[in-house]
């Protein structure tokens, strides 16, 4: 007796279909599971079997055999757990199955016969509906992930036995409402509002600059300034995902089981703030299975790295290339998988390892040598990265007590909204889609200065130093603040705004 | 090179880091250096420490001190001895002057009038500033800025003297082939190539050992007529230089700082204990009638007005530096203005940028 069904499996975010075909025999008993089978999937035959049991079907007897079609590729997770069980239970069904060949059965199966959650539901999904398959029964707890996929019937059950009453059709379950991503975004109240910032208008001008080009920011304040706190801020203040962003990015976190049980789509931009104890593998992807890093769950959100010193040196090195890339491809003995990582890098550090270099407030303890050290852990082309750089002193409580009403996170997120308009606006056409990734061909082409701001930046190069990189980025940023302000070229004022930003790597960094 | 023979045995002397009042005793005691030389080898040897004793008997040979002559022929050190013209009269009246100098760059520095510019080896953003600008304006009226090539101070007032093209001297307390800190090393390079002088009392490999520094000190105060001292707590370097100027009968300048500012308490103790207080190289020019070398201002051309928002931001920051917060309160200016505006202010040079963004004053 033969019967078959389909269900999925995951490589890195995308699903690949797999058949499973269940075949009982003659011959000795035993239930075997072929087809690349890793070690959590050959468990699976006594969960599969107690499942069954347990809602009140048969084990078939005789030899049981289950391939897992195409059988060259490995099968890695609990995924397939459903799928078996229902291929084994059709071949002794009274009523026959219907919809077999055109559904994709996905779930981990408990003893009970419950059906449980699974990682990658969305990617999944996606797959289902690139191979023409039509209906896709999955665990209740995934049910939201998938709610935005068009062209797909999605039936959420929460047993076995469910699943085979309905594709008996003795009781059908109903078919989920496809809910729009606009629904979604509805209604999403920000967690951490920039009105809760006193003082530091600095560094609130620059949090909204790097909002509105993308460009990566470091923070440098003495602790209790507020580093940590605006950082937070900056997920609000960033423009809403696009559908297509959210599905990007929902597919990363679901591909690697971050995701909570019974989450929509993401609507929130991810703000990521990995531990500075972090390995290079969690913070780029790797692993045995090649999964995603933080810097690709950060992917259309923000990458947060406090303490930035403490990091090891070759955790932030090996960011470099997915920053700058928007994508990084982690190659494993298992495979090769490609991982978008277009996020935002949020740096912050003190000054010095005491803390209090330049405060105004506390005296520094440490020696030039020691803060010269500290300093240098941060690596020249790191730091070519960061486009925007400012420096924070503590606030007192008194300043706090004193301070006007600031404006909200929704009032600086409606700028930056436009800025960013403008900007996909400028860069149709191209592959850049925000200041932060102009080249220097970009530079000359659209970062056009009127004469005055272009004398008053060549003084500023004169005044202050600047390095030919340090010049790159301070028109970036002019250009991004032009933006803000609604001009098509740079005047003096977007220049002497964006020299503010400058200044941390020239007294620092020597 | 070629010295006479009193002129090696004070070389041999200073080869084994024998102190300068030590030899002047020896000198006083026996008549001459070559006394020392003849009897080191007899039981009337006078007593040295182990360590010295075993340089002194390594080199005891005219050809081994000649190989070492050789040696400084090569790293293009020279030597200045105390009977040499060229030794600077300041120094010679100080108690126990250096015997003997070694030295790279150009002698012609000490021919002008000097002052010494010390101070702490981590100070403010603020003393780093009156520092390098005192270097500066001293430098413009051709007086040569002496410091000790530390860390902090020193180095502002180094970098402030290259910066405006004028003399500078920088005095070690190790050998000058060994310097420290070592990351000074581009500057030494840089004042010894350049119109400066690099000056060591120790031999050209020699360690910097603690001692040495509060010894160098009296070098450094010895070289100058007067000495400013910039930032450095009571118990500092620089105290000890002012202590030093101070018993040369030299003149003594203090650079005022915030009270209760650590670095602040050394310059504000000696202010009142009679210290000159400067608030910029001309104090300094004034104090000593030194008139300047360069042509006098000129009349300033008359500027044209600063915009109003300007005139704000530098009447509220006459009172004391301010970050943009406090500045927004103090003009009533939005935040996005004074940002344009203290840009457009710190590329002119009215205003510079402190740690921690603290707007300042830019004093010229």
């Amino acid at each position: 007796m033969l019967a078959k069904s389909i269900t999925c499996g995951l490589d890195g975010v995308r699903g690949y279909p797999v058949e499973v075909e269940a075949y009982i025999s003659n011959g000795l008993v035993g239930f075997d599971i072929v087809g690349l089978p890793s070690a959590a999937v050959k468990e699976s035959r006594d969960r599969v079997r107690a499942a069954m049991l347990n809602s009140g079907y048969e084990f078939p007897f005789g030899k049981v055999t289950v391939n897992l079609a195409p059988a060259d590729v490995r099968k890695e997770g609990t995924s397939y757990e459903l799928a078996v069980a229902v291929a084994l239970i059709s071949t002794k069904a009274k009523k026959p199955f219907q919809n077999l060949q055109d559904t994709m059965l996905l779930g981990e199966l408990s003893l009970e016969g419950k059906l449980l959650p699974i990682r990658g539901a969305l990617g999944m999904a996606i797959t289902a509906v690139e191979n023409g398959i039509k209906r896709l029964i999955l665990p209740k707890e995934n049910a939201n992930e998938v709610s935005c996929i068009g062209d797909l019937e999605v039936y959420a059950a929460e047993t076995l036995r469910q699943v085979c009453l309905h594709l008996t059709g003795e009781e059908m379950l109903h078919p989920q409402q496809t809910v729009s991503f606009e629904e979604l975004q509805t209604a999403r109240p920000i967690r951490h509002d920039m009105r809760d910032v006193k003082g530091q208008a600095l560094a609130r001008a620059a949090l909204e600059v790097a909002a509105a080009g993308g460009h990566n920011l470091l923070m440098v304040g003495v602790p209790g300034s507020g580093k940590t706190m605006l950082a937070r801020c900056l997920p609000g203040i960033l423009p809403p995902l696009s559908y297509e962003e959210a599905l990007e990015t929902t597919l990363i976190h679901s591909a690697s089981g971050e995701l909570e049980a019974e989450s929509n789509l993401m609507t929130e931009r991810p703000f990521r703030s990995p531990h500075h104890n972090t390995s290079m593998a969690a913070m780029i992807g790797g692993g045995a299975k090649a999964k995603p890093g933080e810097v690709s769950l950060a992917h259309n959100g923000v990458l947060f790295l406090d303490e930035l010193p403490e990091f090891q040196r070759s955790t932030l090195e090996a960011l470099r290339q997915p920053i700058e890339d928007g994508f990084v491809n982690i190659t494993r003995v298992n495979g090769q998988n490609r991982y978008a990582s277009r996020c935002m890098l949020v740096a912050g550090m003190n000054p010095c390892p005491c803390g209090n270099y330049g405060s105004k407030r506390k005296n520094c303890t440490c020696s030039s040598g020691e803060i010269k050290r500290y300093l240098g852990r941060i690596s020249g082309p790191l730091l070519d990265r960061l486009d925007i750089q400012v420096e924070m002193d503590a606030v007192t409580v008194e300043e706090i007590e004193t301070s006007a009403q600031q404006e909200s996170s929704a009032e600086i997120r409606e700028r930056v909204i436009l800025a960013r308009k403008r900007q996909l606006e400028r860069y149709k056409g191209t592959n850049i889609y925000c200041n932060a990734q102009l080249d220097q061909q970009g530079l000359d082409k659209w970062c056009i200065m009127e004469p005055a701001a272009k004398k008053l930046l060549m003084q500023a190069v004169e005044r202050f130093d600047i390095s030919m990189r340090a010049y790159a980025r301070i028109r970036k940023v002019a250009r991004t603040i032009a933006d803000l302000n609604g001009r098509d070229t740079i005047t003096t004022q977007d220049v002497a705004r964006a020299i503010q930003f400058r200044n941390v790597d020239g007294r620092y960094w020597k | 090179m070629v010295l006479s023979e009193e002129q090696k045995i004070l070389l041999w002397l200073s080869s084994a880091e024998i102190p300068a009042n030590r030899v002047w005793a020896m000198i006083r005691e026996f008549g001459s250096p070559q006394a020392i030389w003849e009897r080191f080898s007899t039981p009337q040897c006078p007593k040295f420490q182990h360590r010295s004793k075993k340089i002194l008997e390594s080199l005891y040979s005219k050809e081994k001190l000649e190989e070492l002559i050789h040696q400084l022929e090569i790293k293009h050190v020279h030597l200045l001895f105390f009977e040499d013209e060229a030794y600077p009269d300041l120094l010679r009246e100080i108690q126990d002057p250096p015997y003997l100098l070694y030295y790279a760059g150009k002698l012609d520095c000490l021919k002008n009038p000097c002052v010494a510019v010390v101070g702490t080896r981590t100070p403010s953003d603020y003393g780093r500033h009156m520092a390098s600008s005192i270097a500066k304006g001293l430098c413009k009226a051709g007086v040569t800025v002496v410091s000790g090539l530390a860390r902090g101070i020193d180095y502002a007032a180094h970098e402030g003297a290259l910066e405006a093209e004028g003399c500078t001297v920088g005095i070690l307390g190790s050998g000058i082939n060994n310097p420290y800190p070592s990351e000074h090393t581009p500057l030494l390079r840089k004042i010894a190539s350049g119109k400066g002088l690099i000056i060591s009392e120790y031999p050209l490999d020699s360690v910097p050992i603690a001692f040495h520094f509060p010894h160098r000190n009296r070098i450094i105060a010895g070289l100058s007529v007067g000495t400013v001292f910039v930032e450095g707590r009571i118990k500092s370097g620089g105290m000890h230089t002012v202590t030093a100027a101070l018993d040369q009968g030299r003149e003594v300048f203090a650079v005022p700082g915030q009270t209760g500012y650590l670095g602040a308490e050394g310059p504000l103790v000696i202010m009142r204990e009679g210290a000159r207080l400067v608030t910029g190289a001309e104090d300094i020019l004034e104090d000593l009638s030194l008139i300047p070398l360069m042509p006098t201002k000129r009349r300033p051309k008359k500027e044209p007005p600063l915009p109003l928002e300007q005139r704000l931001i530098l009447r509220a920051l006459r009172i004391q530096p301010m970050n943009i917060d406090e500045l927004a309160k103090a003009t009533k200016m939005t935040t996005d203005d004074l940002l344009t505006e203290t840009g457009i202010m710190e590329i002119n040079g009215l205003i510079r940028r402190e740690a921690g963004n603290t707007y300042a004053l830019a004093k010229q």
